[in-house]
């Protein structure tokens, strides 16, 4: 399924046709709760909960050691949920999570909650992660201690925004959170405590507009969260055919003939059977990204391969310019982020390596000035990192731990551009980074070869010479044209040629992954 | 009926189907013999000369695009079979060979393979011990390191260079005389290259300098300012730089070498009939004397060795053209490459192919030629070959020595191998050489050219020996120092103490090779010292670089000028750049008092433009000032092109003057285009009075009628309508009147044109200007139709407004219907694109057309010669046709001329602009930024500039040549008109 999906992605990438976006139809959830009894729903221990008038209830006769939850089986991402909610009493705690999984066998909850309880009604909890999010004592002026109230949950991308008796409470916007998950009812640890949750509507991909405010009036609102997610690289996972993409200038284009990290990849990820892509394009800059006609734009790019994990590079070129453009870049960087963040996405930004100004050229003071001798390389690195982590992108630094190799100051053939050996030693680091401790070896050799057969395959693909006639400019003229029917253009269906030798070739290195695990 | 033509339809269908075999995109057909001996019987040289094959396709050369010479004197040979596009999965393997000639026959005899399994490259030339490469997105460095005469290491240099069309690729690979590698890009290459300059950009056609010691990549004349497909440079004796143009123009590149991102079009000195490329310039003894220092041109278009001659003009050169060395009958005689051998013998690369057209023939099309390729060599009949020196493993005195060589050849050769040496090894031997030249020695400043060559070649600064040269007898020498000082600005203590004296040289090509060389020294005054070369006159290159130069040192010279640190010798110089570039910071004041100067005259416009866009309302009324308009129409004129600034009862008397007594006609024009441009409403009366003034020139009362309308809009229908209507009203005068009712009422408008077309309009001219008004109007062709429908036009008026219709492209498949019938025209056909059809046709051609008959059907027909050119004369909005026959064949040449929007020619898209005020401008786009279009219509020989500002919507698609441009044609003459074009260029 998923190989077909990179499949038609390639073609409409080349065709440039049409941008694929996932589907956002609005739809009431049905399956939710049926008002009669829990079907849908589980807990670990079933005694605390029941359906009564309606309403789900969870009732602690005695002392509760741990927090209880009951989990429903449908799974959430964008969404809308509207509750009664009754806490007797008052100074007990309760809440609903959302885009939550469970943390351990027990049952415990990692994830948003809306919160419930004196002193913490209509504030954003992080259960068993982050913690408090949003700690505004707004929602809680709204409520009617003792009373039912209404609660409700809006969550787009991400943002969320929840509601006390039509009054906004919670509204922040999260980059980098928890994408999407399933939602919970909790009773807390403590005293014994009555809490009824009486649902009245779950909506997938809702209209945003709550509180009686509009979506404009909403995003307004906004603010980030008081504990920003922890970007950690080693967080990431390498799911089953997933698509990984490399963006950014010649460094990562020299990837593709190079090879080492794309190896170490698979290398470490030997079951899940990675499509990698890399669109890195010789003079990207955060600034620009330029394509001929027809090619489509960078982020459409990744969108139309379906890109799952992103790797990015970008801020080499640009600390050329100095410091004083740091924030212009990081501007512009963010922006560009922008455009490929989904919350399914990960992304992850690999810093700028350090200059080698002693290896621009053959020296012997053929400059009045080296160039490369003041770009704050580091300096852009530095500002990288702390956008990452504003931002809730991942971060790997290689500027660092290449600054500190014992092979500083080889590492690049012309001060700017990764050797080889440079190419393999911040792949290296990259993985390290991830946390596969995957280093490269000889027996690596027969599978980099074939990442490589599949490189070439992929360049000839996604960047043909002659793109003016393939997609650009002149398709109309003949030479993309079949020479005896001239309407018939022989160009594209030539270059699916290319599709069945890239499976081919992913196949092999499938081998030779399978090859390196039986071998250990 | 309906049921019968769609029968009809349904038949031509099937015929368009059961006949897809016939080829119809060939570009020529193939020869039926291929053999080199076919070849040379196809060959015409001219008096003197003898040509003879040195090597074919037997050697493994099929598919040769680029060849140099080594000091061995082998022969390099890069082939590119993979050549349009390699297939899916496929392994391209093209290949760099070099040829020798062991035995001495003047024939190569053995050949071997450098490089292989390269993917179309399209260039490379020799040097540090390797091959400079450019293989797509990248210039690589090959290296053979054991001396097994393969190469065996390849080093990336660059990358990022673009590869939107294969033909198109980094090329022409050549080096300075002072070692820098220059090649170029085509007209649909973008390139982003990541340098330790920051990313060095080029879209479009461009020229690149790469300095391999620094490795520093500029790129120059990008956006294909200096030809859309630069292919080939080459350097004159003192280091002159030219280029040629894969179009007819030759270039001379150094008005164009000022390192800056602004664009603007390099003026060429000269141009072929048709297509050529390569540049090599003769200077050998072997070749008679006749022939030295003349461009021998690769004509690979109509299968010619050109020649061309170079002379000086002013600051730089003009170039004719001489009879060609060689022709050729053969189609696939694709001479792509020349360069003068060891022995003297002009040697040619022939990429032997009947298909040169990259887009024009499909990229699988059987007729792209894969197995033959050839190399010839002319020779000088009588006159001996030369044995050229030993230069391989020879010492670098005796190296040195060779740089005092006559043949350029040797030259060449020893300056490679010198920038190879480790400079220490050369440092010595190269100072003792220098110290030994004496300056007694006619050729002395040569020598010591040659000599900086070699400094230069390895990045070290020898001030001495430029002082020397700067203080020359020999412009060149002068010149030439004036280039070194320029690109070792960043080293030398003080470069412009060197560049102000040669700014101010008696020569212009001095004058100009130093204006060149300050735009690279990144100080605050390099731009007072450039100035100065406005104490002389001025011609097209120096102004062309002048103006370059003020936006290349803008870093340098705004804040310092900003601070008030920048000191000009003459206020007219601060006068220039800034009317060049106004900074934004300028105020009012300080344009008054730059204006106060005695400036040249487009100087103080300019100032004067930039002040009233600044100043104030007493500086309009200065600006509009007797003293500054009274003989000064194109002020207005630019004024007018500027937003409306805010005008006083003094600034309006002012205007109201020139009105009242309008002596000079062409001021008082441009004043009542100005008050129609600002609609300066209170001067209407003013206005009025000049257009109901019999005794006023009619040219100024029809520009005022404009205005008129413009002020009172439709208040003025009244006045427009009487004039137009009463036949005492001057021509002139009744047509401007069609020209504003248009613009107010386009069924008004019609109702006079068509009673215009009572009035006058007896010829295709007069026909043209009186329905053109009502034509460029949105709805004025589907106004025009139906009150056509109502009235008939004669017979003889209907066949000239056909033709007025096709000599101004326009496509108006309705009205032409009608128009037809009106015209009587009984044996109209109207040819569907049919394969059998064309194929009967093209026989036809071939048997039975008559070319001389043909001539005249086309000399009668206006719409052709409107846009076409043919030797020389005729329109350039269209494609030359001067030797269309060579480049296509019938076959094409008949759907070209029928059908003309299937296969629309390289920069000759047409392209349709309607303003925001309904105006409709067509024609083919020349030029495009961000502010504004140039767009060549048939109407004017000037391009017509229209500002982004104002266009509403604009269409690039098909052609500007409409269809059924031969529907009144019958097949006969249709036959001979087709004979006549498929035989230009033979």
């Amino acid at each position: 399924m998923k190989a077909f999906k990179v499949k038609s992605g390639l073609v409409i990438l080349l065709l440039c046709l049409v941008h694929c976006k996932g589907f956002t139809q609005k739809k009431t959830e049905t399956r939710f709760f049926n008002k009669k009894d829990l079907t849908g729903w589980s807990a670990t221990n079933m005694q605390y909960w029941s359906v009564e008038d309606g309403a789900i209830v969870g009732r602690a006769t005695q002392k509760v050691a741990k927090n209880q939850f009951l989990w429903s089986d449908v799974k959430v991402t964008d969404f809308y949920l509207n509750v009664d909610v009754l806490l007797e009493t008052n100074d007990r705690n309760a809440g609903i999570q959302f885009r939550s999984k469970k943390a351990d066998a027990s049952g415990q909850a990692l994830g948003y909650q809306a919160d419930m309880g004196k002193g913490v009604w209509g504030r954003l909890y992080h259960e068993h992660g982050r913690e408090k999010l949003d700690w505004s004592d707004r929602g809680g002026k709204a409520v009617k201690p003792g009373q039912w109230n209404k609660y409700e949950i809006l969550v787009s991308g991400d943002r969320i925004w929840t509601a006390i008796n039509g009054k906004l409470a919670v509204s922040v916007k999260d980059p980098g959170g928890d994408p999407s998950g399933y939602i919970a009812l909790q009773i807390h640890a403590g005293d014994a405590q009555t809490v009824r949750y009486k649902i009245n509507t779950l909506v997938h991909n809702p209209k945003v507009e709550l509180a009686g405010l509009s979506k404009a009036q909403l995003v307004k609102e906004l603010k980030l969260p008081l504990n920003k997610p922890v970007g950690k690289a080693s967080s990431v996972t390498f799911g089953e055919n997933e698509v990984v993409v490399f963006a950014g200038g010649t460094n990562i284009v020299n990837m593709r003939k190079d090879c080492y990290l794309e190896t170490l990849l698979m290398a470490a990820n030997p079951h899940t059977r990675l499509h990698i892509r890399n669109l890195g394009w010789d003079g990207d800059t955060a600034y620009e990204q330029f394509r001929d006609v027809g090619f489509g734009k960078w982020s459409k790019n990744l969108d139309s391969l379906g890109a799952d994990i992103a790797f990015v590079q970008f801020g080499q070129m640009e600390s050329l310019q100095g410091e004083a453009a740091i924030p212009e870049f990081i501007k512009a960087y963010k922006k560009l982020l922008s455009e490929i963040r989904t919350t399914k996405r990960r992304i992850i930004l690999l810093s700028p390596i350090p200059f080698e100004p002693q290896n621009l050229n053959s020296g012997k003071g053929n400059l009045a000035q080296n160039p490369l001798q003041n770009a704050p390389a580091g300096k852009y690195a530095e500002a990288i990192s702390a956008l990452a982590s504003r931002e809730g992108f991942l971060y790997v630094d290689l500027y660092h731990p290449l600054q500190k190799s014992p092979l500083a100051g080889s590492l690049t053939f012309d001060g700017i551009h990764l050797t080889p050996e440079g190419q393999k030693l911040a792949a290296e680091v990259i993985l390290q980074e991830l946390g596969m401790h995957q280093r490269y070896t000889e027996k690596l050799e027969p599978l980099r070869k074939e990442v490589l057969t599949k490189n070439q395959l992929w360049i000839g693909y996604w960047r043909p010479g002659n793109w003016a006639f393939l997609g650009g400019d002149r398709t109309t003229v003949p030479f993309s044209h079949d020479w005896k029917n001239t309407e018939k253009r022989i160009f594209p269906e030539e270059i699916k040629g290319f599709e069945p030798l890239i499976r081919e070739a992913e196949n092999r290195i499938s081998e030779q992954q399978n090859l390196l695990v039986t071998q250990n | 009926m309906r049921r019968l033509s769609f029968l009809i339809a349904f038949a031509f269908l099937l015929s368009f189907t059961s006949f897809a075999q016939v080829n119809l995109m060939s570009v020529a057909p193939a020869e039926t013999d291929n053999s080199v001996e076919a070849e040379m019987a196809s060959f015409k040289i001219a008096d003197g000369y003898k040509i003879e094959l040195f090597a074919s396709e037997t050697l493994g050369i099929a598919d040769p695009c680029a060849m140099r010479w080594d000091e061995k004197g082998r022969l390099w040979v890069l082939t590119i079979p993979s050549y349009p596009q390699p297939l899916p999965g496929s392994n391209p393997n093209d290949k760099l060979m070099i040829l020798e000639d062991k035995d001495g026959d003047g024939k190569a005899d053995h050949s071997s393979v450098f490089a292989e399994g390269l993917n179309i490259p399209l260039g490379f030339e020799l040097g540090h011990g390797g091959v400079y490469l450019g293989e797509q997105t990248e210039l690589v460095f090959l290296k053979d390191t054991d001396n097994d005469g393969k190469a065996d290491s390849r080093k990336v240099l660059l990358s990022g260079f673009g590869t939107h069309d294969s033909h198109q690729t980094i090329n022409s690979f050549l080096w300075s005389p002072g070692g820098e590698l220059f090649f170029s890009q085509g007209h649909s290459i973008y390139s982003r290259i990541e340098t330790a300059w920051g990313i060095k950009k080029a879209d479009r056609a461009s020229i690149w300098r790469y300095r391999p010691l620094q490795n520093r990549l500029d790129g120059f004349l990008d956006g294909s300012t200096a030809s859309v497909n630069p292919w080939g440079m080459n350097f004159g004796e003192w280091g002159e730089m030219f280029h040629k143009a894969n179009d007819p123009e030759l270039f001379y590149t150094v008005p164009g070498m000022v390192n800056t991102t602004h664009r603007a079009l390099l003026p060429p000195i000269g141009k072929l009939v048709i297509k050529g490329s390569i540049i090599e310039i003769i200077r050998t003894k072997h070749l008679p004397k006749d022939l030295w220092g003349d461009f021998v041109i690769a004509g690979y278009y109509n299968n010619k060795v050109e020649r061309m001659r170079v002379a000086e003009d002013s600051s730089g050169y003009k170039a004719t053209l001489l009879d060609p060395i060689l022709t050729s009958s053969s189609r696939s005689f694709r001479p792509i490459d020349i360069k003068i051998g060891p022995d003297g013998a002009m040697y040619v690369l022939d990429w032997y192919n009947p298909i040169i057209g990259h887009y024009q023939a499909s990229m699988r099309h059987p007729d792209r030629d894969k197995t033959h390729g050839r190399i010839w060599r002319i020779t000088a009949t009588g006159q001996p070959l030369l044995t050229p020196p030993v230069l391989a493993g020879q010492s670098v005195p005796t190296l040195l020595d060779h740089l005092k060589s006559k043949e350029h050849w040797t030259r060449y050769q020893v300056r490679r191998l010198l920038a190879e040496r480790d400079f220490e090894e050369i440092r010595q031997p190269l100072a003792d050489w220098v110290a030994k030249l004496s300056p007694s020695d006619s050729d002395f400043e040569h020598h010591s050219l040659e000599a900086i060559h070699v400094y230069e070649s390895h990045e070290i600064v020898n001030e001495d020996l430029l002082q020397i040269l700067a203080k020359g007898k020999e412009p060149g020498a002068r010149g030439y120092a004036a280039h070194v000082a320029g690109r070792w600005a960043d080293r030398l203590k003080n470069p412009l103490g060197i560049l102000e004296p040669l700014v101010n040289d008696p020569v212009a090509r001095v004058r100009l090779e130093a204006l060149v060389a300050v735009s690279d020294v990144h100080r605050p005054e390099a731009m007072a010292v450039a100035t100065q070369v406005l104490n002389f006159p001025t011609d097209k290159f120096i102004r062309y670089a002048l103006e370059k130069t003020v936006y290349a040192l803008q870093q340098d010279w705004e804040p310092a000028l900003k601070k008030n640190m920048l000191v000009f010798k003459d206020p007219a110089h601060l006068a220039y750049i800034v009317s060049v570039i106004p900074p934004s910071w300028y105020t009012a004041g300080m344009y008054r008092k730059l204006v106060s100067g005695n400036l040249p005259k487009e100087v103080k416009r300019s100032l004067l433009i930039s002040l009233a866009k600044t100043g104030g309302t007493s500086d309009i009324e200065f600006v509009l000032s007797p003293e500054n308009v009274v003989d000064d129409a194109v002020l207005l004129d630019h004024l007018a092109k500027t937003e409306p600034r805010p005008v006083t009862q003094v600034s309006l008397n002012k205007l109201r003057s020139i009105l009242k007594k309008p002596d000079n006609k062409e001021v008082a024009k441009s004043a009542v285009r100005l008050i129609r441009a600002w609609k300066l409403k209170p001067l209407a009366p003013a206005v009025q009075n000049l257009v109901v003034n019999g005794q006023n020139d009619a040219s100024l009362r029809a520009e005022a009628l404009q205005t008129l309308a413009q002020l009172n809009g439709r208040a003025a229908l009244p006045t427009l309508q009487k004039l137009v209507k009463d036949p005492q009203t001057p021509r002139q005068i009744r047509l401007a009147a069609l020209q504003s009712l248009s613009a107010l009422d386009i069924g008004l408008a019609t109702h006079a044109t068509l009673n215009e077309i009572g009035l006058s309009g007896s010829s295709v001219t007069e026909f043209k200007e009186i329905i053109s008004p009502v034509l460029e109007r949105k709805g004025g062709i589907t106004s025009l139709t139906t009150a056509l429908t109502a009235k008939s036009l004669s017979k003889e008026k209907a066949g000239l407004m056909l033709e007025v219709l096709a000599v101004k492209g326009i496509n108006a498949p309705q009205l032409k219907t009608l128009l037809n019938k009106q015209a009587g025209v009984k044996n109209l056909v109207t040819r569907t694109y049919d394969q059998q059809y064309v194929d009967k046709l093209s026989k036809q051609v071939k048997e039975a057309g008559d070319a001389r008959k043909g001539q005249a059907i086309y000399a009668a027909n206006p719409s052709c010669a409107s846009c076409h050119t043919i030797n020389g004369k005729g329109g350039n909005i269209g494609p030359n046709l001067s030797a269309i026959g060579k480049g296509l064949s019938a076959r094409e040449i008949i759907s070209e001329v029928l059908w003309p929007n299937q296969n629309v020619k390289e920069g000759y898209n047409r392209v349709a602009v309607e303003t925001k005020t309904g105006e409709l401008i067509q024609g083919i786009k020349i030029f495009e930024n961000a502010e504004e279009i140039q767009i060549e219509t048939t109407e004017s020989k000037k391009p017509k500039v229209v500002s982004k500002k104002i266009i509403a919507s604009k269409t690039e698609t098909g052609s500007l040549m409409p269809s059924g441009l031969m529907d009144n044609y019958s097949e006969e003459e249709l036959r001979d008109l087709l004979r006549y074009l498929s035989e230009l260029g033979n």
